[in-house]
């Protein structure tokens, strides 16, 4: 249990440094020389419900008798970085992203390091081991099912995601890691900070349908006019389903 | 239907009676064995109660302990589950299988059957290789995903069994996983007990499995290896598992006590069928319908007692045997003891009752307390006896003297008063016969007297000789009668003398031989030194005479005749118990005959004058009459014993006289007168006439008088000397009468007579 918690701590830590390093990433304003005067999205993301993860403590040697619930921890800080805020739908042109740094998801700390990465459709995602012992990457999702096989510390190896969709990326040896690798058509796709706020840049004007996605929650769709040069505010509350049985009270 | 015959049957009342008639020893026995019976059936019974008790307080109190041993197992069996399942839901495959389920699931584009069935796939080898009953994998909402399990009744996939308590728990992220996810389950009639903890992925909870074993293939199997009494799993009502072999579930269910606030109380006793079990429940909670499934721990208490009840029985047989052994023969010696001097005593006691000596003691002297005090009483009431029989006896004797006397006088009376009567009619007809004899004689007197002296004159040969010879023949024959009943009358003139009986009897023997005739043998018996009596010889001569021509006539056909004499003292004491004849010294003269006998209505009148049975013409019918009135005149008494057809006795008592006896008078002498005075006296004129005819022709001076009175007279007047008088005896007088002439008398007899007299008064002067 305690090495569980410390654990645990460090998955936080490792968690918050990631979700730093898109957003400095997509943040930054496209350079495209003749491309068309373009609008942006920003917005707040807030977890209406908070979210809390849970660690199954198990208290063999109690006597029967109610259990005590251990104390709540709010997922707030970290979900925040887990949410992906979308353009559904667009009839964009298929993003071309050569020349930029494959995104990766390191395996650190028996943990996916980030757990969720968006990209879009065609990118090379590696998968480097970064901690020492094997890991083996493994998908069983529709979009791109694979399997990397095990391998030590210092190896990676990098798949491809050709199809749009959700990727969930396990690791055979170790069941508590997973990792989702969200697939888009097209770039126009944000995460937002540890704050909430997201920015998307270079969206052609039009209308939209802007999705704020959490792999817990419902969706979130708002319709989203994109006009040159303005930035257009949506923010999103999204309400995390709630597990069945316990009501939405 | 009714019972007609009583119950208990008659054999039982028969034994009863047949204990009750036997012999004490034999109760004592059976009396001792029965106690002892008894008290070893009440010591088994209660021992068997103590035993009971025993046993199911340490029952209760081990059942208590396998209580607590279960909840111990069941522990360890939920911790086992629990970390069991921790290592399920690391299941890699589970959790890439579920959450890209999941998500595709979510995305609504359509999910890869392969996903699922990886679960399914995943489930069944998790299960085949924990060796456990049941798993059931749902997503996070509770529906199932996968289930595999032994049984068919296991949840299919797409059940939802978020319901569930435990699913329900193992869902709620705020709880801990405790024993909360632990519970009963109830799938296809199957009970698990099951334990559902959550699939977590990355902090999230992404599914629920469910481990359970069932309760009857799984978990009471090993119960039982702790475990060693009976085990018994109820749930919704019925039974789900029992290791009883015999017991129908239904009837174990009924008998079962409930589960109820008592939960954890004390074990109980419950019957099921014919065993008796300390039971222990433990509730293992409630399956998802609410339905309390309790776990029974029983202890056979029947199969714990009986062998020790059949020990304790042999013990208790043997010991009860060896009881009834000693304590009969206690009850026997002390039976002995007590009952020996008893029968002594009552042997003792048959002896004086059958030898009649009450006198007897018994000695009991080494005897217990009982014999002696028994002894003692007897003593007392012997005692008692004897002076109540004495008693008895005195008054007995008393009162047999009474009556004896009563009768005694009774029948002295009744023979006094028969004799009185029978003496007073003989009175009166000798009054009655003897005042005719008396006129008879009178007139006879003067006829003979007169044909006497017409016959001197007469003379000899002529015819008026003859015809006055018929005269006074037949005067003669007449006086005879009148005799005959004058001496019945007793009014006879009697000369008695002092005479010897057996003289007479021998001088009339020869007579009496000619009399009775050759048929009949007549014997006499004479008593020596036969007292005298004083009686008229010839009187005697006719009683014996009459006695014995009444006993010819009695003995047509011959016979024998007895007469005897004898001498007899009859006491008074005698007297009164024989008869009628007063006490005294007497001479008796006994003539018995073997001839007819007389009835008693014959008998009691025989003495009557004229009374006969003879044919007419044969007998008088005074015979009798003049012994009777000789026998009363002489102061004697007659006794007549009579049987028909065998004889007849007649005793006739004589007064004792103790004098010689006196010679016989000279009789016959030449007559001749004189010249003495003579006074007569006679009423009868007639008679007096011829009397002093009679004497004055012999020369005597004859003075007469008709009576006493004219006697004296006569007597006074006359002044000279008178020599003799001569007179009728039955006149008043107050001499002595000396001489005695029977009447009719003849001429001649008086002469004589007075000869006679007159010369014996000479002689006395002399």
């Amino acid at each position: 249990m305690l090495c569980a918690a410390r654990r645990f701590t460090l998955l936080t830590a490792s968690l918050l440094a990631a979700a730093g390093a898109p957003s400095a990433l997509f943040h930054g304003p496209p350079h495209r020389p003749q491309a068309p005067p373009t609008g942006a999205i920003a917005g707040n993301v807030v977890l209406s419900r908070a979210i809390t993860t849970r660690r199954p403590q198990i208290r063999l040697y109690s006597d029967f008798g109610p259990g005590q619930v251990p104390p709540a921890r709010s997922a707030a800080p970290n979900e925040l970085l887990n949410v992906v805020v979308y353009i559904d739908s667009a009839p964009l042109p298929p993003a071309s992203r050569r020349g930029q740094p494959a995104p990766a998801i390191r395996q650190q700390n028996e943990a996916f390091v980030p757990h969720v990465l968006v990209v879009p459709v065609g990118t090379r995602v590696e998968f480097p081991n970064e901690d020492p012992f094997f890991h083996n990457v493994f998908s069983l999702s529709q979009s791109k099912s694979f399997d990397l096989g095990r391998y030590p510390k210092g190896q990676s190896k990098a798949v491809v995601f050709d199809r749009p969709g959700i990727v969930q990326v396990f690791c055979h040896i170790h069941s508590d890691m997973s990792a989702i690798v969200l697939v888009r058509p097209n770039p126009y796709f944000a995460m937002p900070d540890s704050t909430g706020q997201f920015r998307i840049s270079d969206v052609p004007p039009g209308t939209y349908r802007l999705v704020g996605w959490h792999e817990r929650a419902n969706p979130v769709v708002h319709e989203v006019r994109v006009v040159a040069g303005q930035t257009t505010r949506v923010d999103f509350n999204i309400p995390v389903t709630a597990p069945p049985g316990r009501g939405e009270n | 239907m009714a019972r007609t015959e009583p119950w208990p049957p008659r054999p039982l009342e028969a034994w009863a009676a047949t204990l009750r008639r036997s012999p004490l020893a034999v109760r004592l026995v059976l009396l001792s064995v029965l106690v002892t019976a008894l008290v070893v059936g009440a010591v088994f019974v209660a021992l068997d109660l103590q035993l009971r008790a025993s046993t199911r307080r340490r029952f209760a109190d081990e059942l208590l302990l396998s209580q607590r041993s279960v909840v111990r197992v069941q522990r360890r069996a939920l911790q086992d589950l629990l970390r069991t399942l921790s290592l399920v839901t690391q299941s890699p495959t589970l959790h890439a299988a579920m959450e890209t389920y999941r998500v595709e699931a979510a995305t609504g584009h359509g999910t890869q059957p392969e996903l699922l069935a990886t679960v399914q796939r995943e489930t069944d080898r998790i299960l085949g290789e924990l060796g456990k009953d049941l798993l059931v994998v749902t997503n996070d909402s509770g529906r199932v995903l996968a289930a595999a399990g032994r049984d068919p009744g296991r949840p299919a996939a797409g059940t939802e069994l978020g319901a569930l308590l435990t699913i329900r728990r193992a869902l709620d992220p705020a709880a801990v996983i405790d024993s909360g996810n632990y519970g009963v389950l109830e799938f296809g009639g199957r009970y698990y007990q099951a334990a559902s903890v959550p699939i977590v992925l990355a902090g999230f909870t992404i599914g629920t499995v469910t481990l359970g074993e069932q309760l009857d293939r799984t978990f009471v199997p090993r119960l039982r290896e702790a475990f060693s009494g009976e085990i018994v799993v109820a749930g919704g009502g019925r039974v789900v598992s029992s290791t009883l072999p015999s017991a129908a579930p239904q009837d174990l269910a009924s008998a079962l006590p409930a589960a109820g606030n008592s939960a954890n109380g004390t074990p109980r006793t419950v019957r099921i069928g014919r065993e008796q079990f300390v039971a222990a429940l433990l509730p293992l909670g409630s399956d998802q319908r609410a339905q309390p499934v309790t776990l029974y721990l029983l202890r056979s208490l029947t199969r714990a007692v009986a062998p020790l009840d059949r020990t304790m029985l042999l013990d208790l047989a043997l010991y009860g045997s060896l009881g009834v052994l000693l304590v009969g023969l206690g009850a026997g010696l002390v039976a002995r003891s007590a009952l020996g001097p008893l029968r002594h005593f009552v042997g003792f006691m048959g002896r004086v009752a059958q030898s009649g000596e009450y006198g007897a003691r018994f000695d009991a002297g080494r005897s217990s307390d009982e014999i002696r005090t028994l002894n003692e009483t007897y003593d007392r009431l012997i005692a008692s006896l004897q002076r109540h029989q004495a008693e008895l006896e005195r008054t007995n004797e008393t009162l047999r003297a009474q009556i004896a006397e009563r009768e005694r006088a009774e029948q002295a009376l009744q023979e006094s008063e028969e004799q009185l009567r029978q003496s007073q009619k003989l009175e009166a007809l000798g009054t009655l016969a003897g005042g005719v004899a008396h006129d008879f004689n009178n007139l006879l007197t003067v006829i003979i007297s007169y044909a006497e002296l017409l016959l001197g004159q007469a003379g000899p040969g002529s015819r008026m000789r003859s015809d006055l010879e018929q005269v006074r023949d037949a005067g003669q024959q007449a006086a005879r009668l009148t005799t005959q009943l004058l001496a019945f009358s007793r009014k006879q003139v009697l000369q008695p003398r002092v005479i010897d009986l057996n003289h007479i009897v021998e001088s009339m023997e020869k007579m009496l031989r000619r009399l009775l005739g050759e048929d009949i043998d007549l014997r006499t018996g004479a008593a020596e030194a036969l007292p005298r009596i004083q009686a008229d010889p010839g009187q005697v001569e006719q009683v014996i005479l009459n006695l014995a021509v009444n006993a010819r006539d009695a003995m047509p056909r011959g016979g024998t005749l007895v007469i005897e004499t004898a001498a007899m003292s009859l006491a008074q004491e005698w007297i009164s118990r024989h008869g009628t004849i007063p006490a005294g010294d007497w001479v008796i003269l006994s003539v018995s005959d073997t001839g007819t006998g007389m009835d008693d209505a014959t008998r009691a009148r025989i003495f009557e004058p004229f009374f006969t049975t003879k044919e007419p013409g044969k007998g008088t019918g005074l015979g009798l009459s003049t012994v009777y009135g000789i026998v009363a005149q002489s102061g004697g008494h007659l006794w007549v014993y009579s049987e028909l057809g065998r004889g007849t006795t007649f005793k006739i008592y004589f007064p004792q006289v103790h004098e010689a006896a006196e010679a016989e008078p000279e009789i016959r002498a030449p007559v001749r007168g004189g010249t003495e005075t003579i006074l007569l006296v006679e009423d009868e004129g007639r008679v007096r006439l011829l009397a002093e005819q009679i004497l004055r022709g012999m020369g005597y001076h004859v003075l007469c008088a008709a009576d006493g009175a004219a006697a004296l007279e006569v007597a006074a007047q006359h002044r000279a000397l008178i020599h003799l008088l001569v007179t009728d005896v039955v006149m008043p007088h107050r001499q002595p009468i000396r001489y005695l002439l029977q009447k009719p008398f003849t001429p001649d007899a008086l002469q004589r007579r007075v000869r006679e007299v007159l010369d014996a008064g000479v002689a006395a002067e002399q």
